[in-house]
């Protein structure tokens, strides 16, 4: 059975943007400083992250088999 | 089970990355002292270096005169004597800081004093930075370890707009990366391909 995932290289990009944006936020309102490690560490952690659960996919899997295909019909056409 | 135990790992790890991430606030080595004052301000702001409290944020203005002073605690020499130093901005890495003046002088004056006048853009308002300084008795290079150094951080007064648009970015980012581990295919209410 193929194994179910995500969109890895999209979830790198999202991943990476949340990072990026959020520490601008927190610099923004002065939450960490300017020369925080996390300004460079958190967009690089959530880009890795975010790739990773998209290889998981934890979210939307199915559980249970899928129903198997109906046998196909063959008719004798002699 | 499992997934819920991992999804509270990963958010204790980013609470605890965070709160590593409060600034040390102002640290003073060696027998200096410094002190700025904003008489403009409203109400008027006088900070001394020494007398900041561990974790102390300085806010100050974005624009204005500051009164500042610098001396070291030593009998004032008989013979001019070399001094160095600099004043740097931290940055984040791989940059790490950024030379904002130096000094290399001979002189017999063990303190100083001056009037800066200086304007920000209302844009850099709420950030946070890092300040170091560093002097050097006894050479103009800047060689071997300081005689003083010290350390504060300030912030520019007001809030900053950009917080608002890049935490409505985050929101946004945040649902992409939810679209993007989601399953692929009918099992995720997608499309078939």
């Amino acid at each position: 059975m193929r194994k179910q995932r995500g969109r890895p290289i999209m979830a790198a990009i999202f991943g990476f943007l949340t990072g990026l944006f959020g520490v601008i936020t927190l610099m923004a309102f002065g939450i960490i400083p300017v020369d925080s490690f996390l300004v460079t560490l958190l967009p690089i952690l959530l880009m890795i992250v975010a790739f990773a659960l998209a290889m998981w996919a934890p979210i939307g899997a199915s559980r249970a088999e899928p129903p198997p295909s109906p046998p196909m019909t063959e008719y004798d056409t002699l | 089970m499992r997934r819920s135990r991992a999804v509270a790992l990963a958010g204790l790890v980013l609470t605890a990355l965070v709160i590593s991430a409060v600034p040390a606030g102002a640290t003073v080595t060696g027998p200096c002292d410094g002190s700025a004052t904003w008489p403009d301000a409203k109400p008027p702001i006088e900070v001394v270096a020494s007398q900041l409290a561990p974790g102390e944020v300085v806010i100050i203005p974005l624009e204005g005169d500051v009164s500042w002073t610098g001396a070291i605690a030593i009998p004032p020499p008989s013979e001019a004597r070399d001094t160095s130093g600099n004043v740097k901005v931290k940055v984040p890495f791989p940059v790490g800081t950024i030379t904002v003046g130096t000094w290399a002088t001979s002189g017999t004056k063990v303190d100083n004093s001056g009037t800066y006048e200086y304007e920000f853009p209302s844009i850099l308002s709420g950030f946070e930075v890092t300040v170091t300084g560093e002097h050097w008795e006894g050479n103009l290079s800047q060689s071997g370890p300081p005689t003083c150094s010290g350390e504060v951080t300030l912030a520019l007064e007001g809030t900053n707009p950009i917080g608002f648009i890049a935490g409505g970015l985050t929101v946004v980012s945040i649902m992409g990366v939810y679209l993007a581990i989601r399953v692929k295919g009918p099992a995720a209410g997608g499309s078939k391909r």
